[in-house]
């Protein structure tokens, strides 16, 4: 967003604005940038602080002490009322388990949540800890907190009733669980939308009954429900059961359940009852690819037309395609024409990875429906294979997957995720199929491994004149000299793509739309005729010329070493004023200042006399920047650096970046 | 069938009903009224407003309608709408006004987005500049502010 588009009015325009709309604008931003929104005058102060209770987001636990002083110690804090419109509580960091004291604080303080929300692995974790001290005897401290009318987190250990029968860790961690959802049940009359994680230690099959008991706990006014389900065997009764108890559901994202691996067959349901409120399903399984087909019937035969995004994602399912005999390719087929018959008109979003897709699949979509709704499609395999053994029910050659894929979605396409590796591949006849989807704003290709050779990303864009955001992933960045001009493109990210510093300078300095760049798990190689033996090398160099970039690069890594590299930043035409190290280990940042030749630092320093030798574990790695542009944000690893343009230092933000 | 429109300083419009029924508010009333000659008053929408708001609703006549709910959090622009709203800050918050009023939710949330983009990862100082925003908070209000709502920054 440049000044230009939005020409400064001569006065604040916000004062004319009504509440709903500020709303509408603050829901859009990051709690980071509502407070600095707030910062900005008193009036806007006055009414936007509030709406920045409205959704708490907890990326770290530094920012839930930060909530917990504001609620528990500073007694002058508005912190409370303002609480008491907080609409949803996001957890959304990886801190193992989570402290039921202060989630008790919390839900006292916050009486009207609609929206939950747990990250993933945090109550294994929780209830883990409580099963081991439940096992080992050790007693918890009674808790004399009293909350009116809450049942608090905090006395689940106290009041636990464990049946005999529950001996192992995996049956006290389920009861537990069991007790968490009666819990929010109670907690949160006004759910509606809960994410959390229903997983023990491991999977047991006998185990996953007791696990289903806690389907019949969840709040009944949810509309979105998101259930991390690890250790289950998860079954088409268990989607009933969901939604039995929630009828009001619209979104239901079901997280790694292990298929229930009855075999290739339509389901057993002479009649389902159909679901006309269901608007988003998503299903992360395991399991073998050929028993996701019934689940495709399921999904034909079960929700009505208000069905507008499909998931299916196999993560941890292996390339090889399973053979089907031939009655049980009769059976995919007719699930694959139930899928299509009822929703190849109306889907807007279907995502299907890992999946063993053949062509006729998608010409049941096309013969169902001939031109498809469908804006957002990703059909990828992480895990090539040779294959290509013909079957009767269409081709499972990746290439005429692809394309009959392509010819069916491509008139709404705006979003597209897609492997183009795989069995004979012919990248023009891929690149041709992509620029038919006029439409297309972002595209992520995944190749086969980092050096793989996909179509010059100079290519991909002149054929693709409205691309926003491009991803590559698993290939190599090859370059041409004919660089489309006046390309749009604003962001792009590179995942373990193999790349030479000088081809990525080269889209540098020829998208001058770009602000935001990505390289994550990447390796960078300096020059072609780099030799692996070689003793020394010069340092990779990015050379970023456009005003305010965002560059992240996490865990780059060159031939032969990975992870610990030294950056530098530089002006261009002036000397290297500030550089730092970042490592993988710790991911703190052990140095970060104005750079300062005469004071020796850390192993070998940049001025090093011999500034092209690599340090046996290090890698310098230098950003050279235009000289009126300093970065507006720099993420190295897990450490932000530059924030706002401005340094980050132990997590505040302290002077200005000064490179000239 | 088409329908007539009046902005608030009285210019008349002739649109295509299914185009005017991209407004709950227009669709709701000519279901009240049924079919009539006479023009419907829009006493909140400006001739130069209603013009914009009418070339939007051409344009995304045959777009499927979603009610998405995690469009509330998305700020993705469609290249034409970033087109469309390349325009001077008035014209951005009366569209964004006209939307509201007209229920038009889906440009009411180009509108909200192309706003929340402009503030995303700007300084206090930037967003007073880019809004003209007068700052009347000193500079221990600012730091008190932020002290009271610390967990909000990232970290």
């Amino acid at each position: 967003m440049t000044l230009k588009q939005g020409k400064a009015y001569e006065k604040n325009p916000f004062p004319r604005l009504p509440l709903k709309i500020l709303e509408l604008i603050t829901d859009r931003l990051s709690p980071d940038d509502v407070l600095t929104f707030c910062c900005t005058s008193r009036d806007l102060s006055n009414h936007i602080v509030t709406l920045l209770y409205r959704h708490i987001t907890l990326n770290s636990d530094t920012q839930l002490q930060y909530l917990i002083n504001a609620l528990y110690l500073h007694t002058s804090s508005n912190a409370k009322s303002f609480c008491h419109v907080t609409k949803s509580l996001t957890f959304c960091y990886r801190n193992i388990a989570i402290n039921l004291q202060s989630l008790d604080i919390i839900t006292r303080a916050c009486p009207s949540l609609t929206t939950l929300d747990f990250f993933q692995s945090s109550w294994i974790w929780t209830t883990s800890r409580l099963a081991e001290r439940y096992l080992t005897g050790a007693t918890a401290a009674q808790t004399t907190n009293t909350y009116s009318g809450l049942i608090p987190y905090s006395r689940i250990e106290n009041d636990l009733i464990i049946p005999k029968d529950a001996k192992r860790q995996r049956d006290i961690q389920a009861v537990i669980l069991n007790a968490v959802c009666s819990t929010i049940l109670h907690n949160h009359p006004h759910l509606t939308c809960l994410k959390m994680d229903l997983s023990t230690v491991q999977f047991e099959r006998s185990n996953s009954a007791r696990l289903h008991n806690c389907l019949c706990l969840l709040p009944t006014g949810l509309t979105e429900l998101t259930l991390r389900v690890m250790s289950w065997e998860l079954t088409m009764d268990d989607v009933e059961c969901i939604h039995d108890r929630c009828p009001r559901l619209e979104a239901l994202d079901l997280d790694y359940g292990n298929l229930d691996e009855s075999g290739v067959a339509i389901p057993g349901y002479p009649s389902l009852e159909r679901n006309h409120v269901l608007k988003k399903l998503s299903l992360n399984i395991d399991g073998e690819k050929k028993y996701f087909w019934p689940w495709l019937w399921y999904v034909g035969k079960k929700y009505g037309p208000q069905l507008a995004s499909v998931h299916f994602n196999s993560p941890n399912c292996c390339a090889d395609r399973i053979p089907l005999t031939l009655e049980q390719m009769a059976i995919v087929d007719t699930c694959a024409f139930t899928f299509a018959q009822q929703h190849a008109s109306t889907l807007r979003s279907l995502e299907l990875t890992n999946m063993m897709i053949f062509d006729g699949f998608w010409n049941h979509m096309k013969s169902s429906c001939d031109q498809s709704l469908l804006a957002n499609v990703r059909m990828k395999n992480r895990y090539i294979a040779e294959e290509s053994k013909a079957i009767t029910i269409g081709s499972a050659n990746s290439h005429l997957v692809r394309l009959s894929m392509l010819d069916y979605v491509k008139t709404w396409l705006h979003k597209l995720d897609l492997s183009v590796a795989g069995d004979a591949v012919k990248m023009d006849d891929i690149l041709c199929a992509i620029r038919q989807c006029s439409r297309l704003t972002d595209l992520r290709v995944l190749g086969a491994h980092p050096l793989f050779q996909f179509v010059p990303l100079p290519s991909i864009l002149d054929q693709c004149p409205r691309l926003h955001t491009y991803t590559m992933e698993m290939q190599r960045l090859l370059d041409t000299e004919l660089w489309p001009t006046q390309h749009g493109l604003v962001s792009l990210k590179l995942e373990n793509v193999a790349f030479k510093a000088s081809h990525l300078n080269r889209a540098l300095a020829a998208l001058h739309s770009l602000r935001d760049l990505i390289i994550m798990g990447s390796s960078v190689s300096v020059s072609c005729d780099y030799s692996t033996t070689a003793k020394r090398t010069p340092a990779p160099k990015l050379t970023f010329l456009n005003p305010g970039m965002s560059l992240t690069i996490a865990d780059l890594g060159h031939e032969f070493c990975r992870n610990d590299y030294y950056l530098a930043v530089e002006s261009r035409g002036t000397a290297l004023s500030s550089f730092w190290v970042a490592g993988n280990d710790d991911d703190r940042v052990t140095r970060f200042g104005a750079y300062s030749p005469k004071k020796p630092s850390f192993g070998r320093r940049y001025d090093d006399p011999d500034p092209f030798y690599f340090p046996k574990q290090h890698l310098y790695f230098v950003l050279t920047l235009s000289q009126h542009y300093p970065f507006r944000y720099l993420k190295v690893n897990k450490s932000v650096l530059i924030r706002k343009g401005s340094q980050v230092s132990h997590g505040s933000a302290t002077h200005p970046v000064s490179l000239n | 069938m088409s329908v007539r429109l009046l902005s608030s300083d009285s210019e008349d419009f002739t649109v295509a009903k299914e185009v005017a029924e991209r407004s709950m508010l227009i669709k709701n009333m000519l279901e009240d009224v049924g079919d009539n000659d006479n023009p419907i008053p829009l006493p909140n929408v400006t001739a130069k407003i209603l013009r914009k708001v009418i070339e939007w609703c051409e344009h995304h006549l045959g777009d499927p309608v979603t009610n998405d709910e995690n469009e509330r959090r998305n700020t993705e622009i469609d290249e034409w709408d970033q087109k469309f709203m390349e325009v001077d800050q008035e014209t951005l918050f009366d569209i964004i006004l006209a939307a509201n009023y007209l229920d038009i939710k889906p440009l009411l949330d180009v509108g909200c987005k192309t706003v929340a983009n402009m503030i995303k990862g700007k300084t206090a100082e930037e967003i007073r500049k880019i809004f003209n925003i007068v700052n009347d908070l000193t500079p221990e209000e600012e730091a008190q502010i932020r002290k009271e709502n610390e967990w909000a920054e990232d970290r």
